[in-house]
């Protein structure tokens, strides 16, 4: 049976009693609960809300740095132990106005630091294709659900590729939108000129009504940008440009896969352009200085005061009392990020470090503006290895986790918007494939996406939510 | 090379208090990834700095009263008397 979209869902639903349409949500839960995925989807979930009977609507998952009224909101820290927000992220309220019901916050590496999911404080998202290895990240819980939860849509965030990561290894779909084109009024902020609100879902149709409802400028947030979404299939894809020197960053047999995909649909119809892209390693260097700078100012809010986690001796002095609070909440990989953050703006090593990386950035984006004027859309493979195994990442430095960001980094530090879809198996793990479209041509990578999933129809085998 | 002492100031600033071990810990990581990322390229980039990758045209709301959302309300224990409760100041 092929995936209803949301809207088919939607018209399914209202055509229900009141009474089936609780049945409907009601089994849903239930099989949740006594499934084989439970475990997984249990790591998934970071929150649920209490009172499942009011669950009557189309049904989404928000990644748990999305601000939630009355449902708590972590960003997988302990920092944010007891926070409630009054209020809900626009992405969202716009998918609530739109008759959608929030059923759960996905879990995910803390404040969206980590590449592999295993950096947060309320479990580890284990792979539903192998449990010895990791989901992927930052959007971990976001993946799982979505490849164990038929006919739901999932808000996750990307920074630095927190949304093809995990949707690659999960072998399901991920949309980044282009910077700017999502609202991210209510989104916990890691790096603000770096966040982007995207969607995993199961079928592009499923992407397409999702985004439909999330884009569009919003008043809250100055950074919302106003630029019409172009209708579907007004914008054609003739011509892809591989970047080849991005494709030999990939493992052997991760590459063979790509260029076999790559064939497939030059076989369909689609020229095929190979170029270099430039200042690969600089884009990586920047992406890790520009992101841990802001996250080092992002993160000073949390102190022990008003958010989350309040400390047990208020009698000590306020910098002491401060330091206790952070020092004993924060995990490992936010120290870390933060003392990065804070050393490249010191004064002395600001210009040396800061300052370029945010020249690099401006550099990357012509070098990319070239790079399109030779097709419509670029490719390359999703991640340059399949999901590592947990006794895999045990032996791996903090520098070697961020190397592996090196095809998703790109994309992100240019804001540009990206699609990762499911590419077959290697090893019995899912991997992906990438296309990239110019700052505000999502739709072709909706038109692309198409033409794949054409080609190559996603499975999902371990479908736990199958009610229809 | 970090230093030590680098290090200790880094964290300070940071308002992160850090144990010997993690002091051992960091120091080579810290090290060995701004080894790595020391290659920004030439200098010279910085004077093109962009703070979007996109350009930012302001979206500003129309400037009508509205009723003000009621504000969250404090945990007893952030509060003393009326008083919203910090730590001690020297």
């Amino acid at each position: 049976m092929s995936e209803p979209s949301l809207v088919e869902l939607r018209a399914h639903l209202s055509g229900l009693s009141a009474s089936d349409r609780q049945d409907y949500f009601m089994g849903l839960q239930s099989e949740l609960q006594h499934l084989d995925h439970t475990y997984h989807l249990a790591a998934a979930f970071s929150a649920l809300p209490g009172d499942s009977a009011e669950l009557l609507g189309p049904a989404f998952t928000a990644k748990d740095n999305l601000c939630s009224a009355g449902l708590a909101t972590r960003a997988g820290s302990q920092i944010l132990e007891g926070y409630v927000p009054p209020f809900d992220a626009e992405a969202i309220a716009r998918l609530k106005a739109a008759g959608g019901v929030l059923l759960a916050k996905t879990t995910m590496d803390e404040f969206g630091f980590g590449t592999f999911g295993v950096n947060s404080a309320h479990g580890i998202a284990r792979n539903p294709h192998d449990p010895a290895r990791s989901a992927g990240g930052s959007s971990a819980g976001a993946a799982v659900a979505t490849a164990l939860l038929a006919h739901h849509l999932a808000l996750a965030v990307s920074t630095g590729g927190s949304i093809t990561c995990p949707a690659a290894f999960c072998g399901v779909l991920g949309l980044t939108p282009t910077y700017g084109r999502v609202s991210r009024w209510g989104l916990i902020d890691f790096a603000n000129s770096l966040d982007k609100i995207g969607l995993m879902a199961r079928s592009i149709q499923a992407l397409w009504d999702g985004f439909a409802l999330i884009h569009g400028p919003d008043p809250k947030d100055p950074t919302s940008q106003a630029v019409p979404l172009e209708p579907r299939q007004r914008e054609t894809v003739e011509r892809i440009v591989v970047l080849r020197n991005l494709v030999e960053r990939a493992d052997a047999p991760v590459a063979k896969a790509f260029w076999e995909a790559m064939k497939e649909l030059e076989g369909s119809g689609l020229a095929l352009v190979e170029a270099d892209l430039p200042l690969v390693d600089e884009a990586l260097a920047a992406y890790y200085l520009i992101a841990c700078a802001e996250a080092s100012t992002n993160l000073a809010r949390y102190c022990g005061m008003r958010y989350g986690k309040l400390g047990d001796d208020r009698g000590v002095e306020y910098n002491r009392y401060f330091a206790q609070v952070r020092s004993s909440a924060f995990g490992t990989e936010a120290k870390r990020r933060i003392l990065l953050g804070t050393f490249a703006r010191m004064a002395g090593f600001r210009d040396q470090y800061y300052l370029r990386a945010l020249g690099v950035r401006t550099a990357l984006l012509s070098a990319f503006a070239l790079l399109f004027r030779q097709g419509d859309v670029l490719a390359v493979p999703s991640m340059p290895r399949i999901a590592p195994r947990f006794d895999e990442l045990d032996r791996m430095t903090p520098l070697d986790v961020y190397r592996s960001d090196v095809l998703t980094v790109p994309p992100n530090l240019a804001g540009l918007p990206h699609l990762s879809l499911p590419l077959g198996k290697v090893e019995g793990a899912p991997i992906g494939l990438q296309f990239i479209a110019p700052h505000w041509r999502e739709e072709r990578l909706f038109e692309v996406g198409t033409r794949w999933t054409e080609l190559r129809p996603p499975a999902f085998p371990m479908a736990v939510g199958a009610i229809l | 090379m970090i230093s030590r002492e680098t290090l200790k100031h880094v964290a300070k600033l940071a308002r992160l208090s850090l144990s010997e071990e993690e002091q051992e810990r960091f120091l080579p990581e810290l090290d060995q990834v701004l080894e790595a990322f020391g290659a920004l390229g030439e200098p010279g980039r910085e004077t093109a700095a962009s703070l979007h990758p996109i350009s930012i045209e302001d979206v500003l709301r129309d400037d009508v009263p509205r009723e003000e959302q009621p504000p969250v309300p404090l945990r007893p224990e952030e509060l003393y008397r009326d008083f919203i409760r910090g730590p001690k100041v020297p």
